[in-house]
């Protein structure tokens, strides 16, 4: 092996195999749970409506369930085990067993309510996955953190789990901006304007948008530029931080105007990874430790 | 720090799992033909797992369209055995146009889904909504639920109305059509006796003609 291959070999393994801080991790770890328990809480004020003996899901959903479907309660309870292993996930209580039952019953969940479930729903088992992968983030729970006033006792995890996570933001990214290069309502700047105005999306359709339709129009631009931008940005040294603190902005801002599920809480807590751990770590005091705690 | 064992069994796996996360994640335009069917396969696979690379968004199924759709609404139409007409469902009230919508009622989304993926494009133009098996449902839900809620139900006519936006020349277009009429009482659809619709001049539906 000659020494350029040698050393591209040891900075690899450094940059999948190193350390890196927890703390992002975990609160990557409490967003995401907080994102599945809130996802699914949404549907309790309806709960009998959609799953009852009676409900929508009977024969929308249920039915294509096969077995599954005709055992009863059999829904209520991946329900509740949805509920509680969330919970459980965000707060670091049992971690992997949460991720475990996380997976299972979305995936339940996910084929039962077929017209209700947004896309995000289609990608965050993995990052459920990531997280529960790395052991220093499984094992600091809030609650006995809350109890003793400590941060976590180890304070970096294998580098591979946060740069999976990473990986997985940029190829998000790169899914949904690319594709968007031969759509002229991208193109035009049209498309943010026809989400603000559609009942099926906004949050205000009764307000005339299209009356400060060039203002929409440069906000579309500029959230096509940073997005279609991030597979990139996100990994320059010194910009990849202010490229993910851009996203997070674009994202309050989707979350406060539109609706597509979770879409925008799931991002928001992902891009954390890419931000300077020293704040995760701060934050993370702030919540859980006493000051004094977060040397190292 | 990773031990060295560890690194051989994950660096491979690692590997693979970002190489599927790319090729899922790829824009479709630029995946070579023979590519293609392969990246859907494993797009549809990651998908089910609730893994996939990622998904195109807000892309409008790849088709460009000079129209928004500017409301997008179901009505449920009861009729009592006295011949009654109440109206028991609307995703919006009067189907009209609401300001703030700072809650997604899940039902209400599930609902609308269901119909519109039910009666795919034909609401666009106005063309007749073929009988499917997700309406039938839909409207056997209402049939279930109303008497619960009070009603004294004998039929119901699920309305679609979507209204939309040209944008070249700013003009709205409402097009309402019934697209179920259920027989609460035999479980069964009666589409030969559905009754004509014309449009209220407050936004409601008005049913005449037809049963009971």
């Amino acid at each position: 092996m000659t020494q350029g291959a040698h050393q591209l070999r040891s900075r690899l393994s450094a940059w999948w195999f190193g350390d890196q801080s927890v703390y992002p991790l975990i609160l990557c770890r409490i967003g995401v749970g907080l994102t599945l328990f809130g996802a699914y809480l949404a549907f309790l004020p309806e709960y009998t409506a959609l799953f009852g003996a009676d409900g929508l899901a009977q024969g929308l959903g249920l039915r294509r369930m096969g077995w599954f479907g005709d055992i009863p309660y059999a829904h209520t309870a991946a329900y509740v085990v949805m509920l509680t292993s969330s919970l459980f996930f965000a707060l670091g209580i049992a971690t992997r067993t949460s991720a475990v039952l996380i997976i299972a019953t979305h995936l339940i969940m996910r084929a039962i309510t077929v017209h209700y479930m947004w896309g995000w729903s289609s990608v965050v088992l993995a990052f459920v996955l990531y997280i529960a992968c790395s052991g220093p983030c499984s094992r600091y729970g809030l609650i006995t953190a809350w109890r003793t006033r400590q941060g976590p006792t180890e304070k970096v995890t294998p580098a591979w789990t946060v740069r999976l996570i990473q990986i997985h933001i940029c190829t998000i990214y790169l899914a949904s901006a690319w594709c968007r290069l031969d759509n002229s309502d991208w193109l035009l700047g049209r498309k943010l304007e026809g989400a603000l105005i559609s009942t099926d999306y906004s949050r205000f359709p009764g307000v005339f948008w299209t009356e400060i339709a060039p203002l929409i129009a440069a906000a579309t631009y500029a959230a096509w530029f940073i997005e279609l931008t991030a597979p990139l940005m996100l990994w320059v040294r010194r910009v990849g931080r202010y490229w993910a603190l851009a996203l997070m902005g674009m994202h309050i801002v989707l979350e406060l105007t539109i609706t597509v599920g979770w879409w925008q809480t799931l991002m928001f807590s992902l891009l954390v990874v890419f931000l300077d751990p020293g704040w995760s770590a701060r934050l993370v005091h702030r919540l859980c430790a006493s000051k004094t705690q977060m040397a190292g | 720090m990773t031990t060295e064992w560890r690194k051989r069994l994950l660096a491979p796996l690692l590997a693979v799992w970002v190489m599927a996360l790319f090729f899922s994640a790829w824009p479709e335009r630029l995946v070579p033909t023979r590519l293609a069917s392969i990246q859907q396969s494993v797009h549809r696979s990651m998908k089910m797992a609730s893994v996939v690379g990622g998904l195109p968004l807000f892309t409008g199924h790849g088709r460009n369209r000079p129209i928004r759709i500017i409301n997008n609404c179901l009505q449920v139409i009861g009729v009592s055995s006295a011949g009654e007409r109440t109206e028991i469902y609307s995703t919006w009230p009067a189907c009209r146009t609401p300001r703030v919508r700072i809650v997604d009622s899940p039902l209400g989304r599930s609902l609308n889904r269901a119909v519109r993926a039910a009666i795919g494009r034909a609401s666009f133009h106005g063309e007749p909504v073929r009988e499917s098996a997700i309406l039938q449902q839909v409207s056997q839900y209402f049939c279930t639920q109303a008497p619960m809620d009070g009603h004294d139900l004998q039929a119901l006519y699920l309305v679609h109305q979507i209204r939309t936006l040209r944008l070249e020349t700013n003009e709205t277009n409402t097009s309402r059509q019934i697209i179920q009429f259920r027989d609460c009482q035999a479980g069964t659809n009666a589409p030969e006796e559905w009754p004509e619709l014309s449009l209220g001049t407050d936004g409601d539906a008005v049913l005449s003609g037809g049963r009971p």
